[in-house]
């Protein structure tokens, strides 16, 4: 996997978790074994959500949409593809849940979801223990780093928000961010 | 050089009145850039904080079409705080008893951060 963005903070993440080359030809070689299972656990992960109060009603009349979309996403985790594109879509499916007003919680909850969903699948499905190690590895890398692109497009599509209307500078904000909180009396 | 020079202001200030207990000039980015605060006062909770305040009111002002912003007034039960613009960059907050005098508040904190501003050009 070769990284395809000049941000600093994705190339850190990049880095840091260590997504290279391998990576590719690792999806690449599970692939055959794990597209058929996407659609079982994509409706898994919907009746998960369904049976959520919260999650429920931002599903509700419109999960068999939901579900195509989501396979296509996890699909996508499999095409071999991580360049720039595949950023800019993760960084769009934020935007598209901002909009959509469904809060951060939800991304995170399914991305947790497929980090406990997906070695057992992986196990069962691919005969080869050491290919299901590595691509269990991949992937959780993978999800960690949609999770974050996403959760990038959150921060920044709310914190736009706030300092227009504020009419704060994203200096100030990162000020009033950082200032730290005044201690509540009984707090160490 | 030019931080004692504000910091003589900033003292001259709080010296003018004795119902002027603190003041500070913060950049408009919400950094301190120098202060005389009483003990127990937070420079950092306090510079982020009036910066907002200031960015805030001018925003209110330009929306509500009351033209550009001179000035930003908070009143509790023990004083006032009086935040105004020192030049482009900068902000002179003023803490004040409630039994300070307005007029001479206003007088004093203006004629401070004029001269900050003065310096900071």
């Amino acid at each position: 996997m070769q990284l395809q963005s000049k941000d600093p903070n994705i190339q850190t993440f990049w880095h840091v978790c260590g997504l290279d080359k391998d990576d590719e030809s690792i999806l690449w070689a599970v692939r055959g074994a794990i597209l058929p299972l996407i659609p079982a656990l994509t409706d898994a992960f919907y009746a998960t959500l369904g049976a959520d109060a919260q999650t429920a009603p931002l599903i509700e009349g419109r999960v068999e949409q939901l579900k195509r979309t989501h396979a296509v996403w996890l699909e996508s985790l499999f095409s071999g593809e991580y360049g720039a594109d595949f950023i800019r879509r993760q960084q769009q499916i934020g935007e598209v849940h901002v909009r959509a007003k469904i809060p951060p919680t939800f991304v995170a909850a399914s991305m947790s979801f497929l980090r406990g969903a997906l070695p057992d699948v992986l196990a069962a499905n691919i005969a080869d223990k050491e290919d299901a190690r590595a691509a269990m590895g991949t992937l959780l890398r993978l999800f960690d780093l949609c999770q974050f692109l996403i959760d990038r497009s959150y921060d920044g599509t709310l914190s736009d928000g706030l300092m227009n209307n504020l009419g704060i500078s994203p200096a100030l904000l990162a000020r009033l961010q950082t200032v730290g909180k005044k201690p509540q009396p009984g707090q160490d | 050089m030019r931080e004692d020079q504000i910091k003589t202001i900033l003292t001259d200030l709080n010296g003018g009145s004795a119902d002027i207990e603190a003041s500070a000039l913060i950049s408009t980015d919400g950094l301190i850039i120098s202060s005389a605060l009483t003990p127990g006062m937070d420079e950092d909770r306090i510079s982020a904080m009036v910066a907002a305040m200031l960015s805030l009111g001018e925003r209110t002002a330009a929306e509500l079409a009351r033209g550009s912003l001179e000035q930003v007034m908070i009143s509790g039960a023990q004083g006032h705080v009086l935040i105004i613009h020192a030049g482009s960059d900068a902000v002179l907050c003023t803490i004040a008893s409630k039994q300070i005098k307005l007029g001479l508040l206003f007088i004093d904190a203006s004629r401070a951060a004029k001269a900050a501003t003065a310096i900071l050009k």
